[in-house]
């Protein structure tokens, strides 16, 4: 008994970071299976456009009427990177 | 995507099942529990990681174009411009009053007006009032105040005309401000002289030297708006707010939606990331792991002490270190999380890139983790502001009659602090959750690739989100 007492101790740690071991695996295991079939899926797959070429910054969504873009409204000094 | 979060689900669920065997007696060490909650503290955690979950999947079903980077504000009200002025005046009275009480008062830091001032009011509660009405502060900030009133006299003194500032650098961003609040941090956690009201006093003074010397080099507005610690702080907290000012105007703006809005500049992961390390480490170093006979401080300031250093500055060098150490832990967790969404998509955005598109997504948990971790404080201590606004120096003056106000320590129970605690952490995560996939949206065209890509965000939260509650677990105890 006295050395279960102890387990207590390391479950403390391992009952809060379970969790993130259980999602990490999943989500690793799902995104390899994904990926594993984009490839098998050939050329149709491999045609979408790469990341951060298409879809606009949030600076330049910004609405430019009324409610103005924060950064640019509150006349931040270094502008947008893109 | 659907399937990896049914999936995660379903595996959470299988492995609750081993702990949940444990007989009671294998917990008895390790594991506190608050008496007055039906079920044990670390089920919160998981629970917590299952709405994380839940609320993936959700979005990644439901929410299938970005909604958040265009969204219209309405305007609510004109604001008088002597409105700004008179906030500012009642902040310079402010700032001057705890000064005063802190050089002036009583040493006690219970009996000084000072300490609670500026560790419960100011830091805690002006975030909490930032979320409610936007970026308040700014008008009460006593430094921009003082700022503006000394550019005024110059002006008229000058004639009307003062040379250009110079231009605020660049590549400076919001690093001031990161280096700020991880000094504040610093002087709240670690120094040995932390509650000394005169030494807070004369800490404020050296502030706003450092303030108004900024301002007049770069200017009022590009200084307070990018180098200003806690200016700037508690303006990406008001991102958050259902309310904007600018020009002279409210806005009125569903909450949340001025996150996606904050400018991506160097600096700003860096911000956010001391805004989370810094508590974090607050939380930590009130565990047993930190504070224990044989814990890591202990053996720190042993380490510490072996190099000649005397005993004080041991134990400081040994808290800088755990500082240090934990504010890095946020960083490398948050550049995981950015690392996976690189690898992920295939990304043609460098890391540092991706990281600035992505570092709103941290505003919320910042202030997620701020709530749960200085709610009591807030709520017990800041009840102490009643009896030392009355008496401020700690002399027993009574100069609103409310000098013999007393901490009723019963008002807000352990559980409900638990509660509040646990459901601003989920609330933090889950809005961090939502900011970061309406980014991926705008920034991935391929749907599939842009939720792909938030797996490793989940895990980050998820990650953020149990270790918050272990930190509050492990202090209770």
């Amino acid at each position: 008994m006295t050395t279960l007492a102890h387990i207590g101790h390391w479950t403390n740690i391992f009952v809060y970071l379970a969790p993130v071991i259980v999602v990490a695996l999943v989500l690793w295991w799902s995104g390899r299976r994904e990926a594993r079939r984009e490839r098998g899926d050939g050329s149709s797959r491999a045609a979408s456009p790469p990341c951060g070429t298409v879809a606009p910054g949030p600076g330049e969504l910004a609405d430019p009427g009324d409610g103005a873009a924060e950064a640019e409204a509150d006349g931040d000094v270094a502008p947008r990177e893109r | 995507m659907a399937r990896a979060a049914r999936l995660s689900l379903a595996a959470l669920a299988a492995a609750l099942a081993p702990p949940l065997a444990l007989p009671a007696s294998a917990l008895a060490h390790g594991i506190s529990q608050r008496a007055d909650l039906p079920i044990p503290e670390w089920l919160f955690a998981w629970a917590a990681a299952l709405v994380l979950i839940a609320s993936f999947a959700a979005l990644a079903v439901l929410w299938t174009s970005p909604l958040l980077e265009r969204v219209r504000e309405r305007p609510l009200l004109r604001v008088p411009p002597t409105l700004e002025t008179l906030a500012g005046a009642v902040g310079v009275a402010a700032f001057a009053a705890v000064v005063y009480a802190g050089l002036a008062g009583s040493q006690t830091a219970t009996a000084n007006l000072a300490p609670t001032t500026i560790y419960v009011l100011f830091w805690v509660g002006v975030p909490c009032l930032s979320l409610l009405l936007g970026d308040v502060f700014r008008a009460f900030s006593p430094w921009r105040a003082v700022g503006r009133a000394c550019g005024a006299t110059a002006r008229r003194l000058a004639g009307g005309s003062l040379p250009e500032p110079i231009a605020y650098p660049r590549k400076l961003g919001r690093w001031p401000a990161a280096v700020g609040i991880l000094a504040f941090a610093w002087v709240e956690l670690v120094y040995a002289g932390r509650e000394d009201p005169s030494t807070l006093a004369l800490l404020a003074l050296a502030y706003l030297v450092v303030m108004l010397t900024g301002m007049s080099l770069f200017g009022v507005e590009a200084w307070t708006r990018n180098a200003d610690p806690f200016g700037v702080a508690f303006g990406l907290v008001a991102l958050l707010a259902p309310l904007r000012w600018s020009g002279g105007r409210a806005y009125l703006r569903p909450p949340l939606v001025g996150a996606p809005r904050m400018a991506e500049i160097p600096g700003s992961v860096a911000l956010v990331v001391v805004l989370i390390g810094s508590t974090t480490f607050d939380g930590f170093s009130q565990g047993g792991v930190w504070t224990g006979a044989d814990g890591l401080a202990a053996r720190l300031a042993d380490a510490f002490g072996s190099l000649g250093l005397g005993r004080e500055s041991a134990v400081q060098a040994g808290y800088t270190a755990g500082l240090l150490a934990i504010v890095l832990l946020v960083a490398a967790l948050f550049r995981l999380g950015v690392w996976g969404m690189r690898s992920v998509g295939g990304s043609s955005l460098g890391s540092t890139e991706l990281a600035r598109r992505f570092a709103h997504t941290l505003v919320p948990i910042a202030l997620a983790y701020l709530v749960a971790h200085y709610f009591s404080l807030l709520a017990i201590q800041g009840q102490a502001i009643g009896y030392l606004a009355s008496d401020p120096l700690g002399d027993g003056s009574n100069l609103l009659g409310t000098a013999a106000w007393t901490v009723d320590y019963g008002l807000v129970g352990a559980g409900a602090i638990w509660y509040v605690q646990v459901g601003a952490l989920v609330l933090g995560h889950v809005a961090g959750l939502t900011l970061a996939h309406d980014r991926a949206l705008a920034t991935w065209s391929d749907r599939r690739r842009a939720t792909r890509s938030q797996y490793w965000m989940l895990l980050v939260m998820v990650a953020f989100t149990c270790l918050g509650l272990w930190l509050l677990s492990a202090a209770s105890q």
